[in-house]
């Protein structure tokens, strides 16, 4: 299969603007005729309902949530990035074009990443005019922090809350779309399935969670806005519902799965405590501006950390990476954690943590300023541990985060079946092999407001207004709609011994063990094989009582789950074909003598693309080979 | 520890619902309350019981799902958290807890501790926004909005529209609710064009939905897992009347 | 303009405001009534006699007060009663169990607004009958008075005779006492409603409520006392 990025030609600086004055429109008088479905409320989602339905098509919306507002981007905390360059810092496009390439280890496509950074200053202006209260100077501008992996301060915020007041601005607007009569929205519904026919992505099959009742819901494009899949390792900072059902779905319907290893583990969130827990938190990133990552020298050192002098601490990220210091991007942090703990450092009753010790910055600011700066991240500390971080340093360790990988899209967004759009984290595309803090709230939005508006008109214009075929009238969607009534009707009937939450479990800890911060060889190996043992005793053992007719929430996690266990193996497989260590990705059998990643650029400079095959038989690896122009490949480095 | 639960529960909208109890044993006091839910449940499943329905997202205090009343409070014991934020420390080994959906009209249950609060997006669709298209934003820093005010409307905006202001008020009533996103948008320039058509749709919006009035207990403000402000409320009182002199 | 009053009529802050409103006028007018009442104490039954014909010597005046009051009483009650009826039907259940936080913001006096209101409003109407139409007691027609040689009803003697009956000065104290419950939360309350209390202004509109009911409490409550302990005799 040969995958066409459909990248616009000519300088890299050019491209996006190339495009957007030569792409093709949609009339307004037609825009009404087309029907557009978005699947997912949170930033991608509603910002991209929102700004169809301002265009003027006729939009369905779709979120298993209760209310669309509850999507889980309303949880980011630190912060948006943006090349204003308000600070007057050097900043600009161009590097922060190049500070994402580089963050994600040079497995980023440079012509989306360029675009990417070239939107993102009017996210900002969009944002501000929707009334989000982002942090100001005391003369009334903006204000900025810094973020890890850039040396300028380009990350624009609101407290400890910044996904939440972004997305209340999309969901804002996209209320007003639903109050306008634009957009049809459907909350508490489930998309089960993707239809496709005649080539093209025509519709879906949603499920509605308070009845049960399957509907087909057919349209000219449908845009997958679903997140990621980080759930996959059950303890996750993600949201419990969050889940890759749709984008599996679509998988299975043939849309490319690409990079589906490339998972981000957070080096700031909250250790975990016990076996019953079901969540782990962040501690946002933005915390490393002002606080200091430290472990005892010795090892097995259990004294309380204000017993243990300065001279006995490893400020270890300062010491690794003296220009970066506490600010190394994600992944190099987490694993530069991972490693003093594996060394007998680590802190905590578990030994699986590190300090965030904030009495320098206490000592320095003050700490009415540090607490101006992070109370509510305090505070959820202190409900969740019982301590102060105003009195002794955070303990933290790192947790799954977010995916990278996601479904291939090309330039337009579009997937490799027509008419699919793929947006925000539940696409592949900006980040590479890791994601800088502070730029997946702005990838979300600006492939929502400012990406996919015109995209789609590219696509619709080739397609007649009104060309949807009724559900009801089309095999298809009566295929589709069997299928899903007989996968839930099996999940149902199996009546076996365990709840879902044990397999979910045990995925998790596979997951965690074999495609985690660490990967070799053998390991994933041994990872694919437990899932497969694992997905088979859930077939024949899994216990979902209730039934299928009214609000069952065995049912729905049972077929997320179940969706997880598929896309487990798929992870684990994508590792171990991708034989180097790049960003997030890091294999044992492939680092450099100081432990950091070893690139293999000349075998694995492309992203990978997985092509189902059906049902137990093994998924067939394509690749979309990156060119970079722009940018110099090197060897990463933060020291 | 050791837990007694009665638990309300109820199998659909329309059907009525009851109580029933519960032991949960061989807790830990670091559990958060809803996991420990995830315990009973798992028990119930293994039973061949249907479990307890409750809502649940983030698990962090900013989505707003979760809902439910432990002993008559809204959200649990705690000040300024969500239920997910209540960990069993808060609660006495022994102790027997009552757990109920909100209370609310406008809230119907949908099943056991889910309730329907779809009328808090009717309100914000109503005018809880600022009419903006994309692409229309003037730069950023054009307009300069100084600190305090922007720290105010955030305070305003911090709202996660659980429902746990209506489901304390002994009226029912989604003054906070609403006030805080008048309050926030009112507070900004960028609000100010439809200020007052704003605060007049969203009431509307609001009295349709079948919520009660305020009678200025501020049990809501009491009961907030962020702490909104009842000032806000006061402070849409004043708007109200304010685009309600526009119409005399 | 129809727009506004429809907005008014219908919308439930539209009338709180009636209520808080209305509300401020009946307080109005009960400190007024107060004051002159204290005049029982002047010493001479000629201050209160002469001020009480001094109304009535301008019957317009008096007349538009009145029916301005009544008005006034009507909107409150039509007001703060279909907001009641609208509260009762927003919560058709209570908790099982009640909660310790939202209990705490709820008082007796806020709690039974309706009810302490509704007392009031009959305790009106009986006073009304007793003293303005003097039903109750037809004997007060022919109490009349001569001072600075005007012959004018005999107000000082209405209210001793009145007052001298246990059953009537009960009924009077309970009223006033239910009043202070019914300001303590009212008169609190108006100021959130017109929109200017804020939490720095909480404790002093809180702590002015509190201190108005005590005054109109005692102001009123000291007549029917000094008649009964016998301070005040014909």
């Amino acid at each position: 299969m040969k995958l066409d990025p459909r990248i616009p030609d000519g300088p890299l600086a050019q491209k996006w603007t190339k495009f957007k004055s030569s792409v093709r429109l949609v009339s307004p008088a037609n825009k009404r005729k087309y029907e557009v479905i978005v699947v997912g409320t949170g930033l991608a989602g509603a910002s991209a309902a929102a700004s169809l339905a301002e265009l003027g098509y006729r939009v369905k919306s779709f979120c298993f949530q209760d209310s669309p507002r509850r999507a889980h981007s309303i949880a980011a905390q630190g912060g948006i990035n943006a090349a204003k360059n308000y600070q007057n810092d050097g900043d600009s496009v161009r590097r922060l074009f190049q500070d994402t390439i580089k963050g994600g280890d040079f497995r980023a496509r440079e012509a989306n990443v360029h675009r990417l950074a070239e939107v993102s200053v009017n996210i900002i202006d969009q944002c501000v005019a929707q009334g989000v209260p982002f942090a100001r100077e005391y003369g009334g501008m903006l204000a900025n922090r810094s973020f890890g992996g850039a040396q300028v301060s380009r990350t624009f915020y609101a407290r400890g809350a910044t996904g939440q007041q972004l997305l209340l601005g999309a969901y804002q607007a996209l209320s007003r779309q639903i109050g306008l009569g634009r957009v049809r929205m459907h909350p508490r519904h489930e998309m089960l399935d993707l239809v496709v026919d005649q080539g093209r992505a025509q519709g879906i099959i949603t499920r509605n969670l308070v009845t049960g009742e399957l509907r087909a819901h057919e349209a000219d494009a449908v845009l997958l806005c679903t997140g990621g899949y980080g759930n996959a390792y059950y303890l996750s900072t993600y949201a419990r519902g969050s889940n890759a059902t749709a984008i599996w779905r679509a998988h299975r319907r043939g849309a490319l799965f690409s990079n589906p290893c490339f998972t981000q583990i957070h080096p700031t969130c909250i250790p975990v405590s016990g076996d019953y827990q079901s969540k782990l938190t962040l501690m946002s990133e933005s915390l490393r501006n002002d606080g200091r990552c430290w472990v005892p020298k010795a090892q097995e050192d259990r004294r309380p950390a204000a017993q243990i002098p300065e001279g006995e601490r490893d400020y270890f990220l300062e010491r690794m990476y003296p220009s970066y210091g506490n600010l190394a991007p994600r992944d190099i942090a987490s694993r530069a954690a991972k490693r003093v703990c594996d060394e007998g450092r680590g802190v905590g009753s578990s030994g699986l943590g590190v300090y965030l010790d904030f009495s320098e910055a206490i000592g320095r600011l003050g700490e009415s300023t540090v607490r101006e700066r992070y109370a509510n991240l305090f505070a959820m500390y202190h409900e969740i541990t019982g301590e102060s971080a105003y009195e002794a340093p955070m303990r933290i360790f790192p947790a799954v985060h977010y995916t990278m990988g996601g479904l291939w899209v090309d330039y337009h967004l579009m997937s490799n079946v027509p008419g699919l759009f793929v947006l925000g984290e539940a696409n592949f595309s900006d980040h590479g092999a890791n994601r800088l803090g502070a730029s997946a709230l702005m990838q979300g939005l600006a492939d929502g407001y400012f990406v996919l508006p015109y995209t789609l008109g590219d696509y619709l214009a080739q397609h007649k207004p009104g060309g949807a075929k009724k559900a009801s009238e089309t095999e298809a969607f009566w295929e589709a709609t069997e299928a899903v009534q007989a996968r839930t009707k099996k999940l149902l009937g199996i009546r076996g011994g365990k709840p879902v939450s044990d397999f979910h479990r045990r995925l998790g800890k596979i997951l965690w063990d074999h495609c985690g911060m660490s990967r070799t060889r053998k390991g994933l190996e041994q990872g694919i094989d437990a899932i497969r043992g694992l997905r088979k005793e859930f077939w024949e053992d899994v216990n979902v009582p209730g039934s299928g007719e009214d609000l069952n929430q065995s049912l729905e996690k049972a077929g997320r789950v179940a969706d997880f266990l598929e896309l487990g193996e798929l992870m684990c497989r994508d590792a171990l074909e991708r034989d180097e260590s790049c960003g997030c990705h890091f294999r044992e059998e492939h680092q450099t003598p100081d432990g950091e990643c070893a690139r293999r650029d000349k075998e694995f400079s492309h992203v990978s693309a997985w092509e189902y095959q059906g049902e137990g038989k093994a998924e067939v690896r394509h690749a979309e080979p990156l060119a970079f122009e722009e940018v110099q490949l090197a060897t990463r480095s933060y020291k | 520890m050791k837990l007694h639960l009665r638990v309300w529960r109820q199998k659909s909208k329309e059907s009525g619902g009851h109580f029933e109890t519960y032991e949960a044993e061989g807790l830990n006091p670091n559990m958060s309350f809803l996991e420990m839910l995830d315990v009973v449940n798992d028990r119930l499943t293994q039973e061949g019981k249907e479990p307890i329905a409750f809502d649940h997202d983030c698990r962090e205090g900013i989505c707003g799902s979760c809902a439910m009343a432990i002993n008559g409070e809204p959200h649990g014991p705690n000040k300024g958290a969500t239920t997910c934020q209540v960990y069993l420390r808060s609660f006495k080994d022994g102790e027997t807890l009552t757990v109920e959906p909100w209370r609310a009209k406008a809230f119907p249950v949908l099943k056991d501790l889910v309730t329907d609060r779809s009328a808090f997006d009717r309100i914000i669709q109503a005018g809880g926004f600022v009419s903006v298209n994309t692409g229309q934003a003037p730069d950023a820093n054009a307009m300069p909005i100084g600190k305090e005010e922007a720290e105010k409307a955030f305070d305003a905006a911090h709202c996660i529209g659980c429902g746990a202001c209506v489901a304390a008020c002994r009226n029912g009533s989604a003054m906070l609710f609403a006030a805080a996103k008048v309050s926030h948008l009112g507070l900004l320039p960028q609000g100010q064009p439809e200020r007052a058509e704003r605060v007049r749709k969203m009431v509307e919006a609001m009295d349709a939905a079948g919520f009660g009035n305020c009678s200025n207990q501020y049990a809501c403000e009491a009961v907030c897992p962020k702490e909104i402000s009842a000032d806000w409320i006061a402070r849409m009182n004043r708007d109200y009347a304010l685009s309600l002199a526009q119409k005399l | 303009m129809t727009q506004g009053i429809s907005m008014m009529i219908r919308s439930s802050i539209g009338r709180k405001w009636i209520a808080a409103i209305t509300g401020l006028l009946m307080i109005g007018f009960v400190v007024v009534h107060m004051l002159g009442n204290l005049q029982m104490f002047a010493g001479t039954p000629d201050k209160i006699n002469q001020y009480a014909h001094l109304l009535k010597s301008m019957p317009g005046v008096l007349w538009a007060f009145r029916l301005g009051l009544i008005a006034a009483t009507g909107l409150h009650i039509w007001a703060t009663l279909s907001l009641a009826r609208e509260n009762r039907m927003a919560k058709p259940q209570g908790y099982a169990v009640a909660g310790r936080k939202s209990r705490l913001q709820v008082t007796l006096t806020s709690a039974t607004m309706v009810i302490s209101g509704s007392i009031i409003l009959g305790f009106v109407i009986f006073h009304l009958l007793h003293f303005t139409v003097q039903m109750v007691d037809r004997s007060y027609l022919s109490m009349q008075t001569v001072s600075g040689g005007v012959t004018m009803p005999d107000v000082y003697r209405m209210v001793i005779t009145g007052f001298s009956n246990p059953w009537i000065s009960g009924f009077y104290l309970l009223a006033m006492a239910l009043l202070f419950s019914h300001l303590r939360h009212g008169a609190a309350s108006v100021f959130q409603t017109l929109g200017v209390r804020d939490r720095h202004l909480a404790k002093i509109i809180g702590t002015g409520a509190w201190i108005l009911a005590v005054a109109l409490f005692l102001g009123f409550a000291a007549i029917p006392i000094a008649v009964l302990t016998g301070a005040l005799r014909p």
